[in-house]
């Protein structure tokens, strides 16, 4: 009798749990990114959180190798992934073709994402309109995992050693004081300095400048590559731009403040910085795990410098801002046609989850990354005081004012900007120095402007 | 055995050649499934716009006129407006005929260099129709003639792959030097013969980044010993960022790549000399010089050839090495045809003006191959031809 009742009361259980999971069916969906080991630990924590607080879904992770090539292939294939990673500068390709998933409604009704907390600028690089064919206004698309700006790190004990003092933490530096600094501190095998007679070039053990990234040098003197709209090539006109792009050559040939094209072959940039033989050289907020382990001396960040036009290119031509440069993101989307566009509330459920506070301060935590938040990042979560760099605050303000990077504003920016570009004008004037900057873009306008039509043409018959 | 061209009719015959059928119809149908197929299909995709993610698109020549857009035009030097005077740049300034000597060796203030005047020639922009790019410019007589393409990067990268192609006569006289002294009875031959033949069977992105390190413009082994043996400032060449070192030393790495292979076909080739012709030189009195040159040689002719074909094909599609090593750098000056054709496919989805691209390559070896078969009569002798 007790045994048959046991048994009874278990069919029962059993048949409860039956329906129960009938009644919920939970949705699978696949989402996958790319990253370090670091990374894939901090987003599998999140993503098991989330399958535990939403029973009715299930998110199945992976890190893919050679991403975007791999997301394309898998798109052009028919087997797309449920949700993605999509890099600002993939945004336009993919947004164009009809491959991702409108997020504006369901942002507008969202109740844990708030746009009007969020950096503006690591928002706008996401909208696309679909009628006008244009980006950075209109629905998103994709809501930013991350923003990550550029500034200009120093080795402090290089500074100490030269007896240079530091400079402000919050002001820029001009580009005159950049090179002034860089005189004092590059030095060559007998002590001497760049101008000084008998300087040696080839025998310079310490160098003032690693690299200051090209953008960062024309957004800074308020130059522009593109009209706003990104359909007008305009830095062969742009005296800003020109200016530039002409004294990132000087402070290589003319001021010799920084390491030869022979020297960056045997030791990239990157490498003479970590180990002690660079002073400031520009790089994204994402090197800060890195240094943080590696770097063997006291190291802090600083404004990004700025030109002698007085001008600056920030986003939104927001006024209050005293440095600029570009900030890089990476976007979360959900890609059209698959189980995830079907389910689209459940799958964004799970883009508010990693965008939003919680997502947010679980990342932050890496520091790789300037929380998407506004009110986060001004938080101990992200500033974190007891860790280098002491002055994070200065990222606050790169994060607002810095714009997205140009590869953003176009479509196919790494063909028609990089072959003339990279591939032309670059090496004439900053590495040969056999052209002046003005001549090597006007010599090059027709074929920027040709490529980028051509680029813009191609969106257009989507 | 001679061929026949009846038909096979007993029934041993219909046998054999029913497994004969049988035993070819693997690579023939690997054939026609996986090159024949593919070589059709993006002939006809050469004459479309196809991005893969969106259906192809016919666009009729369009590619082609890109690919074969060339034009030549001169490129007279600047006069100015109102004076009708030549221009010149003096270090930063552009100056007048007249004002050149004010400026000709001057320190200029801020640059601290010593100012030199050129002419200031016509914007080549300026000159060029719409939708061409500067490739190249010469001084012919006293005026300078710029040659614009359409698609300059891909002409660019045809100039570098025949100029790399210069490795191929140097390894081929090399190969043939080191087979001729490995053919002899020296001590410890075999071994010179596995150590030579080693990097043959090197996977070639292995290669690559090995030679990456000795060509490493401080702690590189090549500048190292260029330093050791008295070439200072040779030895601080950085070997794969300068435009003009670059492609020789990509040709280096090519000969020692392709070395062994050669000396191993090679080594085959001189053994199979019939050693009576040998023997009737030295009756005849002949020196080493002369049996080289009137029996080796002309026996090793056959050799010779397949192995200048089968490079040169190769050649033209060089790739992988330049590809991780420069990336095509610095600019484009180690660009290759294949390269382009790669990142028109697979870095901008650009499918049909790739494949367009292949068929222009593909043409261009199918060319050189024929006319090297032509060429071949001349000096190519087979056994049994007159040896004279």
């Amino acid at each position: 009798m007790m045994k048959r009742t046991v048994n009874i009361s278990l069919l029962i259980v059993l048949l409860l749990g039956a329906f129960a999971v009938q009644a919920q069916d939970p949705v699978t969906l696949q989402f996958v990114g790319w990253g370090g080991p670091e990374e894939g630990a901090v987003f599998q924590e999140l993503v098991d959180q989330f399958n535990a607080e939403n029973p009715d879904i299930v998110i199945e992770y992976e890190q893919w190798q050679d991403y975007i090539a791999q997301l394309q292939t898998a798109v052009a294939g028919g087997l797309p992934p449920d949700i993605a990673y999509i890099p600002d500068g993939d945004f336009s390709a993919f947004v164009s073709r009809g491959q991702l998933v409108n997020l504006q409604p369901l942002v507008d009704a969202s109740e844990v994402l708030d746009p009007e907390g969020i950096w503006a600028s690591a928002l706008g690089r996401y909208r696309w309109d679909d009628e006008a064919k244009a980006i950075g206004t209109g629905d998103l698309y994709a809501v930013p995992k991350d923003i990550g700006p550029t500034v200009l790190y120093i080795n402090e004990d290089l500074f100490e050693e030269k007896g240079v003092p530091l400079p402000d933490p919050n002001v820029p530096l001009t580009w005159d004081e950049v090179v002034e600094i860089g005189r004092q501190i590059t030095t060559d095998a007998n002590g001497l300095h760049p101008g000084d007679e008998g300087f040696d070039r080839s025998t310079v053990e310490t160098f003032g400048v690693g690299e200051i990234w090209f953008e960062i040098a024309v957004y800074g003197n308020g130059g522009r590559l593109v009209s706003e709209d990104g359909r007008e090539f305009v830095a062969d006109e742009d005296p800003r731009t020109i200016e530039a792009v002409q004294w990132l050559s000087d402070i290589n040939h003319v001021y010799e403040i920084t390491p030869t094209q022979q020297q960056i072959g045997s030791m990239s940039v990157g490498q003479m910085f970590e180990t002690g033989r660079v002073a400031m050289t520009t790089n994204g907020r994402w090197a800060v795990t890195g240094y943080r382990n590696t770097l063997p001396f006291d190291w802090s960040v600083r404004p990004n410098p700025v030109g002698p036009s007085g001008e600056l290119t920030t986003y939104n031509n927001q006024e209050d801002c005293t440095f600029a440069g570009w900030s890089g993101s990476v976007g979360l989307s959900i890609i059209a046609g698959t189980e995830g566009e079907a389910n689209q509330e459940e799958a964004f459920r799970f883009l508010e989850f990693i965008a939003g506070p919680e997502g947010q301060v679980a990342q932050a935590a890496l520091g790789f990354q300037i929380p998407n938040q506004v009110d986060i990042a001004e938080t101990d979560a992200f500033l974190q005081p007891d860790q280098e760099p002491d002055n994070a605050e200065v990222y606050l303000e790169a994060a607002r004012c810095e714009m997205p990077g140009p590869w953003t504003q176009t479509p196919l920016y790494g063909q028609w900007f990089d072959d003339n570009f990279w591939r032309g004008v670059w090496i004439d004037v900053v590495i040969d120095n056999t052209v002046l900057a003005e001549d090597a873009f006007a010599e090059r306008a027709d074929a920027f402007q040709q490529g980028l039509d051509e680029a813009w043409a191609s969106v257009q018959e989507q | 055995m001679a061929v026949s061209s009846q038909p096979p009719r007993s029934r041993l015959g219909r046998y054999e050649a029913f497994w004969g059928y049988l035993f070819i119809a693997a690579p023939l149908l690997g054939f026609i499934i996986f090159a024949a197929g593919p070589l059709v299909a993006s002939l006809v995709l050469s004459f479309t716009d196809y991005d893969i993610l969106t259906p192809p698109r016919w666009v009729g020549t369009q590619n082609w006129q890109e690919i074969l857009g060339l034009t030549v035009v001169t490129l007279p030097q600047q006069v100015d407006d109102e004076s009708g005077e030549f221009l010149f740049r003096c270090g930063r300034e552009t100056v007048l005929q007249s004002e050149i000597a004010d400026y000709e060796g001057r320190v200029d203030e801020r640059t601290r260099q010593v100012m030199t005047c050129a002419p200031l020639l016509v914007r080549a922009t300026d000159v060029l129709p719409d939708g061409y790019a500067p490739w190249f410019d010469v001084e012919l007589s006293g005026t300078r003639y710029l040659v614009g393409a359409r698609d300059a990067i891909l002409w660019e990268g045809l100039f570098n792959t025949v100029f790399l192609l210069l490795a191929i006569p140097i390894s081929l006289a090399l190969a043939l030097i080191l087979a001729l002294a490995l053919n002899q009875q020296i001590a410890g031959k075999n071994l010179f013969r596995v150590v030579y033949y080693l990097p043959t069977i090197l996977p070639l992105a292995a290669i690559a980044l090995v030679w990456l390190w000795i060509y490493n413009p401080d702690f590189g082994l090549l500048n190292y010993l260029l330093r050791e043996a008295g070439f200072t400032s040779l030895g601080r060449t950085n070997w794969l960022q300068d435009r003009e070192a670059v492609k020789p030393a990509l040709i280096l790495m090519g000969v020692w790549s392709g070395l062994g292979y050669q000396m191993l076909i090679y080594l085959a080739g001189i053994q199979g000399v019939p050693r009576q012709l040998y023997e009737a030189a030295e009756i005849d009195g002949a020196g080493w010089w002369a049996k080289f040159w009137n029996v080796t040689w002309p026996a090793l002719t056959p050799t010779t050839f397949f192995l200048l074909i089968t490079s040169m094909i190769a050649g033209f599609q060089n790739f992988l090495q330049p590809y991780i090593m420069t990336s095509g750098g610095p600019g484009n000056a180690s660009r290759t045809v294949v390269m382009t054709i790669y990142d028109n496919a697979f870095r901008d989805l650009q499918m049909g003006y790739a494949s367009a691209q292949a068929w222009m390559l593909g043409t261009i070896i199918i060319a050189i191959t024929v006319v090297n078969f032509l060429l071949a009569r001349r000096w190519v002798f087979y056994e049994g031809e007159g040896l004279s």
